[in-house]
């Protein structure tokens, strides 16, 4: 299986870390060209091209850290920063735009209803991606006996 | 699509606009390189922004550009090798809000900037020996008395340059305190002396290092000089690499020679304790055929004067407080206090001890190795404690390279030395100060031919004039702020000042001939040089200085435009596109050396359409010379309207490859190079790259 085209979504949680460097090692043997996107989500009530300076220094932040963890596996990928109502739909609509052929996503494992859930941008790229989508799930603590 | 239509901060793209900059008509740029392009999404609705950013130049805030790693990566394979070669040697770069973590703890800094005033305890005790045999056994007696003197004198020192780091956070020791309290002149003495402390430090300690060494390996003795160079090439780049790397290679050797010195010290103490009889001192080496001399009170004062190079290094810690983890001056008093003891523990103890022994310097061995010798119970540990200590002595050298571009950089702040010695390179260090230290060594090295003993009595000279102004200053201090305590503070602080420039006399004078005359010549001649890059800098500023009435307003300048051209041709019409952007009537300018030439070039010139608002002149060169012409209607133009600014617009082809500059004659980098340092003259070089 070859890929050429890989989209990373990044949130700036440490799930992001193990998909860039599956991402990357995908890369490597395939040849892939890497992005990695991160979705600044903007409330109804403000416009879609509002410039909030604090929201878009946290996203740089993120993707300067995914870039670092790229190098630091010898990869090399590109930063997106898109600014959406709702990431899920930018980022499937991000990927048919770019011609993405594989959707690798960290996803942290949280229990916040007491039982294991995917997020809501999860669950949308699974259900809409017209690609693969490969899940890096971050460990599961170990339950306390 | 309503809350698209209105522009935030005019980088909104609307599609509309994306439409017209794909057609050409839109070509403005926001300053902060960000661009917010809506994109449709695959159902009906669904929108969304790409910000379109530079990867390279990243926006932290609004009008705030930062530079990326990648900015400073070369895209060319030369470049990139260049790079990862540098990076091999001193280390990838680092970004400045490393800087703190870059700082040392205590722990570290102590191996950084005791190494000198440790390592001095390795020899101090000989140098006293030296001289108070010279009055025959009765002289040893004294040797721990004077040994008592001097740890008393470090004490006040120390003492002295604890207020210091308080006073002073900034660091720079001696020469802000001098500078501050006694004046300019002072402090730029201090700072001299310093200086020149510093360079000797690495030639004499190196070269002590290295000696250690070619005695042990005889067959190296002829490569004295090449394997100090060595030396000084690699703490050189050891230092480029960081103070924190630095600072952990230069440690363990460091503590291992402490422990090791604090082990003989504490053994021979138990031992004597125990009852070891004393031995009988042999007198061998000058004095092996009885007293020289007699003794008497300046005797014993060049022992104390000679034991004193004891407390060279000393003023490291004071100079370098804004290295320390924070609290900085906690951080650098209690490392001061700890350095202070543990040299003055090893300077006494080993005295004493040596003294029970009857240990007297000797031709082929130093007093530490026979010390060492008796104490330790077996060959191994001897031989380890004779490689520590011979690390310890190359690694003095590492004090001085952290001391000196720390005082450089304080007084090229203050316009004393070029502004280059303020840069910090790629790990944070002050690479041009690491730099110019390492090839000062090394030239005073090799002029020395690798024996640099004779050094040793002008740097203690250099040392004790910085500490007698230190203290001094420090006098001044106390009794301009009259703080807490000061009559106390100021009376140890006198002591101290009048201590050390008593052996600032005695040791000028004992080794005046020896060529502590040097440090005479020198001093004065760095502080003429301080004063005159401070008078430049003074006059650059003064010149540079906006004036009250000068206001904000940006007056328009007259330029007048010209075009040096060759052939009619792509990259010569492209710089006059260029020209009539900038002016309304550029003048190209067409040198010719024969008639024909100029006929030629005006039936082109004509067949072209006569570019529209352009002014063409032909200047007649007879001797086939090209700048000059060129230069001398510069000149004319500049005679007939002086206010006016010349810009001259030239057309430059750039080859496809790097090979094909030397198939061309390169008249518009010779025009440039000659352009470049006239009074109101711009050069604006247009470029036109072939493909192929």
């Amino acid at each position: 299986m070859t890929f050429g085209n890989i989209l990373v979504p990044v949130k700036g949680n440490p799930a992001d870390d193990a998909a860039v460097q599956l991402a990357c090692q995908i890369a490597k043997s395939s040849k892939a060209r890497i992005t990695a996107v991160n979705v600044i989500e903007i409330q109804r009530n403000q416009p879609l091209n509002v410039e909030n300076e604090t929201q878009m220094r946290d996203a740089e932040q993120v993707l300067e850290h995914v870039e670092q963890v790229a190098r630091a596996a010898r990869g090399a990928l590109m930063t997106e920063l898109l600014q959406a109502r709702t990431a899920g739909v930018a980022l499937v609509d991000e990927a048919v735009a770019r011609g993405v052929d594989l959707i690798v996503m960290g996803i942290p494992y949280r229990k916040p209803l007491g039982d294991f859930q995917l997020g809501t941008t999860t669950q949308y790229v699974l259900k809409n991606a017209t690609c693969p989508v490969w899940l890096c799930r971050e460990a599961a603590p170990e339950e306390k006996s | 699509m309503a809350d698209l239509d209105k522009p935030q901060n005019g980088t909104i793209k609307t599609e509309s606009d994306l439409d017209a900059r794909r057609d050409g008509h839109d070509h403005s740029v926001h300053p902060d390189l960000t661009t917010l392009e809506v994109h449709r999404g695959k159902h009906q609705g669904d929108k969304y922004v790409r910000v379109i950013r530079s990867s390279a130049l990243r926006k932290v805030a609004p009008g705030i550009l930062r530079a990326s790693e990648a900015v400073s990566r070369p895209s060319g394979k030369i470049g990139r090798w260049y790079t990862q070669f540098k990076a091999f040697l001193v280390g990838k770069p680092l970004p400045t809000e490393a800087e703190k973590g870059e700082r040392l703890n205590k722990i570290r800094a102590l191996a950084v900037l005791s190494s000198d005033a440790i390592s001095s305890s390795a020899y101090a005790t000989e140098e006293i020996l030296l001289v108070v045999i010279l009055a025959g056994t009765i002289g040893l007696f004294y040797s721990v008395p004077i040994a008592i003197g001097i740890a008393a004198l470090l004490a006040i020192v120390a003492f002295s340059y604890r207020q210091t780091v308080h006073a002073y956070p900034q660091g720079g020791g001696a020469y802000n305190v001098a500078r501050e309290n006694l004046g300019t002149p002072f402090g730029l003495v201090a700072a001299a002396a310093l200086l020149v402390g510093y360079i000797m430090t690495v030639a004499v300690s190196v070269a002590a290092g290295t000696a250690a060494i070619t005695s042990a390996i005889q067959e190296l003795y002829p490569y004295n000089m090449e394997i100090s160079v060595g030396f000084v090439a690699l703490i050189t780049m050891i230092n480029l690499r960081g103070v924190k790397e630095s600072g952990t290679i230069f440690a363990v050797p460091t503590y291992l020679f402490i422990f090791g010195l604090a082990a003989v010290i504490i053994l021979g103490a138990i031992r004597i304790l125990l009852g070891d009889p004393p031995v009988e001192p042999r007198l061998e080496s000058s004095a092996q055929h009885g007293p020289m001399e007699s003794l008497s009170i300046f005797l014993l004062l060049r022992g104390f004067a000679a034991g004193t190079v004891a407390m060279t290094g000393t003023e490291a810690i004071a100079n370098g407080v804004p290295v320390f983890k924070p609290p900085e001056s906690k951080n650098a008093a209690t490392t001061l206090a700890w350095m202070s003891f543990i040299l003055a523990f090893f300077f006494v103890g080993l005295t004493a001890v040596a003294f029970h022994y009857g240990v007297t310097p000797h031709e082929t061995e130093t007093v530490i190795s026979q010390v060492a010798r008796i104490i330790l119970p077996n060959e191994l540990l001897y031989g380890f404690f004779q490689v520590t200590t011979m690390l310890i002595l190359i690694l003095a050298a590492n004090t001085s390279f952290f001391g000196f571009p720390r005082l450089a950089y304080v007084l090229a702040n203050d316009g004393f030395m070029p502004h280059q010695l303020k840069f910090r390179g790629d790990r944070l260090v002050f690479t041009t100060g690491i730099a110019m230290l390492g090839a000062l060594s090394i030239l005073l090295i090799i002029a020395f031919g690798g024996s640099t003993h004779a050094l040793i009595p002008l740097y203690a000279v250099g040392v004790f004039i910085s500490f007698t102004l230190s203290q001094a200053g420090m006098v001044r201090h106390w009794w301009k702020t009259r703080e807490p305590g000061w009559r106390k503070s100021m009376v140890i602080n006198a002591i101290g000042a009048l201590l050390t420039a008593l052996v600032v006399a005695v040791v000028g004078v004992a080794k005046f001939a020896l060529g502590a005359w040097i440090v005479i010549v020198v001093i004065p001649i760095l502080v003429f040089m301080f004063y005159q890059i401070h008078r430049h800098y003074a006059r650059v500023t003064e010149q540079l200085a906006l004036a009250s009435d000068n206001g904000t307003a940006l007056a328009p300048l007259r330029q007048i435009v010209i075009v040096p051209i060759g052939d009619l041709n792509k990259a010569s019409l492209r710089a006059l596109s260029f020209a009539r952007s900038i002016a309304k009537d550029p003048i190209a300018v067409r040198i010719f050396y024969e008639a024909p030439e100029a006929d030629e070039f005006r039936a082109e010139w004509a067949r072209w359409g006569e570019p529209r608002g352009v002014q063409l002149v032909f200047l007649e060169s007879p001797y086939r010379s090209f700048n000059e012409p060129l230069l001398a209607y510069i000149d004319a133009i500049h005679r007939q309207d002086a206010g006016a600014f010349v810009t001259v617009v030239l057309p430059e082809f750039i080859p496809a490859h790097w090979w094909e500059h030397f198939l061309h004659n390169q008249t518009a980098l010779r025009l440039k190079t000659s352009l470049l340092f006239r009074k109101n003259t711009v050069v604006i070089d247009v470029p036109y790259h072939l493909d192929k």
